[in-house]
C-alpha cells in the first residue's frame, strides 16, 4: 500500500505569496499542512519550517508533551534563522521576540506489512487546518472540525515560542484511522474546509469534486466562489492523498 | 452581517484616539500619585507600539499599511489638534509611517525572565505622545473634528471594517452637550457597519467603576449617563477576539466610567482587537 499525493491551491492575492505550506515524504509515510497566521512576523517561513520539520522528523509520539517539545525545538530553529539587522528598530526586535504562529496538521502512516491491503494512519492537529478521510467519496472522518460553524476568527496556533504555548490554552487534537485501496485523505486549509463542510449537507457532490478536481479547475472554482462571496478570500491549499496498492 | 470584515492592505482598518488634555488631567489617577495625563500618554504610546508590531511582517521591511491611525488631543495648548503626523497627513497616519513620527526611548520595566523571576530590564520603545494638561474640555469640537477626519476616510474605504474611535476623558464637556456631535460621528460608516465610538472616563478617586454596562448607570451622575448614551454597542466579535466574552455581556456599550489603569488597558485592548483581523496582502 502506498499513496499518490497531489498539492494544489492558490494565494489569496497575486501580490502576496501564500502563507500555507505543505510537505510530504511518501517513502516514510509523512504528510503535513500548515497555515501561517497572517498577522505575525515571518508566518510563511514558520508554516514551512513546521511542515518540513514534521516530514523530516515528526514528534516521536503524538502526545501533548512530545508535540509541544517538538514544536519548541522547531521554534528555536525558526528564531535562529531570522537574521535581524544590527540597526533594526525596537518594534522589529519586539515583533521577533513575540514570534510567529501557524496551524499544524500532520499525518504519519504506519508501515504496512508486505501484501497488506490497508494501512493505519495517525494525525495530529492544532487549529483549523482539516483532514477529511473519504471512502467511496463519502466522509468517514472529519478532523479536527466537522461542521462549518466551528470555524472562528481566532483558531488555535502553534507559536514559535515554547513558553507561550505552555501558558496558552491551545488544544492539541489527535485521531487515527485506516485506509484501503482507493480511499482518499483530503487535507485542506480553513477557507476551503469551511466551504466544503458548509456545502456537504446539501449533497455529497462537494467530496466527489474535491476527490477529482485538477489544479486549473480548482483555481477557476475558487476564483468564481470568491467573486460570488461564497468562499472567504484566504489562501487555499488542498493536499489529496489517494491510497493505492504498490507493486 | 456587520463588523465582519478582515483587514489587509487593500482594506485597511482605522483607529482614532480622542485624548482629553485639559487642566484636570494633572490630577493623579485612582488615588495614586501618577497624573492621569501620564497614564494616558503611556498607555496610548503602548497601544500605538503594539499596532506597529502587528504590522511588522518581515525583519527587513517597513511595517505594513494595515491601519490608518490618528490621535486628536483636545484642551492642551492648541485647543483641538492632531498629535501624530504632520500637515500632509491631515490627522490620519498609515501604520507604515508611524515610526517616522516617534522618538525611540529606553525605559526600565519589570519583566519575567525564563525562570519566571521578575527583574528590572531596560528596553527600547517608541513615544508619540507626551503628557499634557492645559485649558478647558472642548469635547464637542473634538468630536466634530473626528467626524470631519473620518468622513473622507469612510468614503475612500467602503469595503473596510469601520473606524474605531477611542475617546478618553476625565471630565465634562465645556463647549456644550456632546451627544449630538457623537451621534453624527456614529452615523458615518462603511459597508461593514457604522463608526464605533467608545468612551472611557478616568477617575481621580477610587470610586465604583461602571464597566461596559448594558443599561444606563443607575446612579444620578449626569455625566456618566451622557457618556453611556454617546457610546456604540460593542460588537461581540470584537469582545471575543479580545478574549473578554466572560466579562462582557452581549449588548454592552463600549463605555467605562471611573476607570483606573486596569480598566483603561482593557478598554484599549478591546478597542484595538481588530489587529487580530489582519490578513496579509
Amino acid at each position: 500500500m502506498g499513496f499518490d499525493v497531489e498539492v494544489m491551491g492558490l494565494a489569496k492575492s497575486p501580490a502576496e505569496p501564500s502563507e500555507d505550506a505543505a510537505a510530504f515524504d511518501l517513502g516514510r509515510g509523512r504528510i503535513a499542512l500548515s497555515d501561517g497566521a497572517s498577522r505575525a512576523l515571518g508566518s510563511r517561513e514558520w508554516a514551512r519550517c513546521l511542515v518540513q520539520t514534521f516530514v523530516a522528523e515528526p514528534p516521536s509520539e503524538l502526545t501533548d508533551a512530545t508535540v509541544r517539545a517538538w514544536a519548541a525545538a522547531a521554534g528555536r530553529e525558526w528564531t535562529a534563522s531570522l537574521e535581524i539587522p544590527d540597526d533594526a528598530p525596537p518594534y522589529v526586535r519586539d515583533a521577533a521576540a513575540r514570534g510567529s504562529f501557524a496551524t499544524l496538521l500532520g499525518i504519519v502512516v504506519d508501515p504496512a506489512p508486505p501484501g497488506a491491503n490497508s494501512v493505519w494512519w495517525r494525525a495530529v492537529a492544532v487549529g483549523d487546518t482539516c483532514l477529511f478521510a473519504l471512502r467511496d467519496e463519502m466522509v468517514v472522518e472529519a478532523f479536527p472540525l466537522d461542521s462549518a460553524d466551528q470555524f472562528g476568527s481566532v483558531p488555535d496556533l502553534v507559536p514559535t515560542s515554547g513558553p507561550e504555548w505552555e501558558n496558552s490554552l491551545t488544544e492539541l487534537r489527535t485521531t487515527r484511522g485506516s485506509c484501503g485501496p482507493g480511499d482518499v485523505l483530503l487535507l485542506m486549509t480553513d477557507a476551503l474546509a469551511k466551504w466544503a463542510l458548509g456545502r456537504a449537507p446539501h449533497g455529497g457532490d462537494v467530496w466527489r469534486f474535491l476527490s477529482r478536481v485538477v489544479p486549473d479547475e480548482l483555481e477557476n472554482t475558487v476564483c468564481a466562489l470568491w467573486a460570488r462571496g461564497e468562499l472567504e478570500q484566504d489562501d487555499v491549499t488542498l493536499v489529496r492523498c489517494r491510497a493505492a496498492v504498490t507493486a | 452581517m456587520t463588523y465582519q470584515q478582515r483587514i489587509d492592505r487593500g482594506r485597511p482598518g482605522c483607529f482614532l484616539f480622542l485624548v482629553d488634555q485639559s487642566w484636570s488631567m494633572h490630577e493623579p489617577i485612582g488615588g495614586s500619585d501618577i497624573p492621569k495625563a501620564q497614564v494616558l500618554s503611556e498607555t496610548t504610546n503602548d497601544v500605538l507600539y503594539a499596532v506597529l508590531i502587528e504590522c511588522t511582517k518581515n525583519v527587513r521591511e517597513d511595517p505594513r499599511h494595515y491601519f490608518d491611525v490618528g490621535v486628536i488631543g483636545y484642551g492642551g495648548p492648541d485647543g483641538v489638534a492632531p498629535l501624530v503626523g504632520d500637515g500632509k497627513s491631515q490627522g490620519l497616519v498609515p501604520s507604515s509611517s508611524l515610526p517616522s513620527y516617534a522618538r525611540v526611548v529606553t525605559r526600565e520595566k519589570l519583566a519575567a525572565d525564563e525562570n519566571g523571576r521578575y527583574r528590572l530590564v531596560s528596553r527600547r520603545t517608541m513615544v508619540w505622545l507626551d503628557p499634557v494638561w492645559q485649558g478647558s474640555t472642548p469635547m464637542c469640537a473634538a468630536l466634530r473634528q473626528a467626524r470631519q477626519l473620518l468622513k473622507g476616510w469612510v468614503s475612500a474605504h467602503r469595503d473596510s471594517f469601520p473606524p474605531i474611535v477611542l475617546h478618553i476623558t476625565d471630565g465634562i464637556s465645556t463647549d456644550g452637550d456632546p451627544r449630538r456631535a457623537a451621534a453624527q460621528l456614529r452615523k458615518l460608516g462603511t459597508a461593514d457597519g457604522n463608526v464605533l465610538l467608545f468612551n472611557l472616563h478616568l477617575s481621580a478617586q477610587n470610586q465604583e467603576t461602571v464597566y461596559f454596562p448594558t443599561t444606563p448607570p443607575s446612579h444620578s451622575d449626569e455625566n456618566s449617563r451622557l457618556l453611556f448614551e454617546m457610546s456604540s454597542e460593542l460588537p461581540m466579535s470584537l469582545v471575543e477576539e479580545a478574549g473578554y466574552e466572560k466579562q462582557i455581556l452581549p449588548g454592552a456599550r463600549g463605555f467605562v466610567y471611573n476607570a483606573d489603569v486596569p480598566e483603561l488597558i482593557d478598554f484599549m485592548r478591546i478597542g484595538t482587537a481588530t489587529t487580530g483581523r489582519v490578513r496579509a496582502g
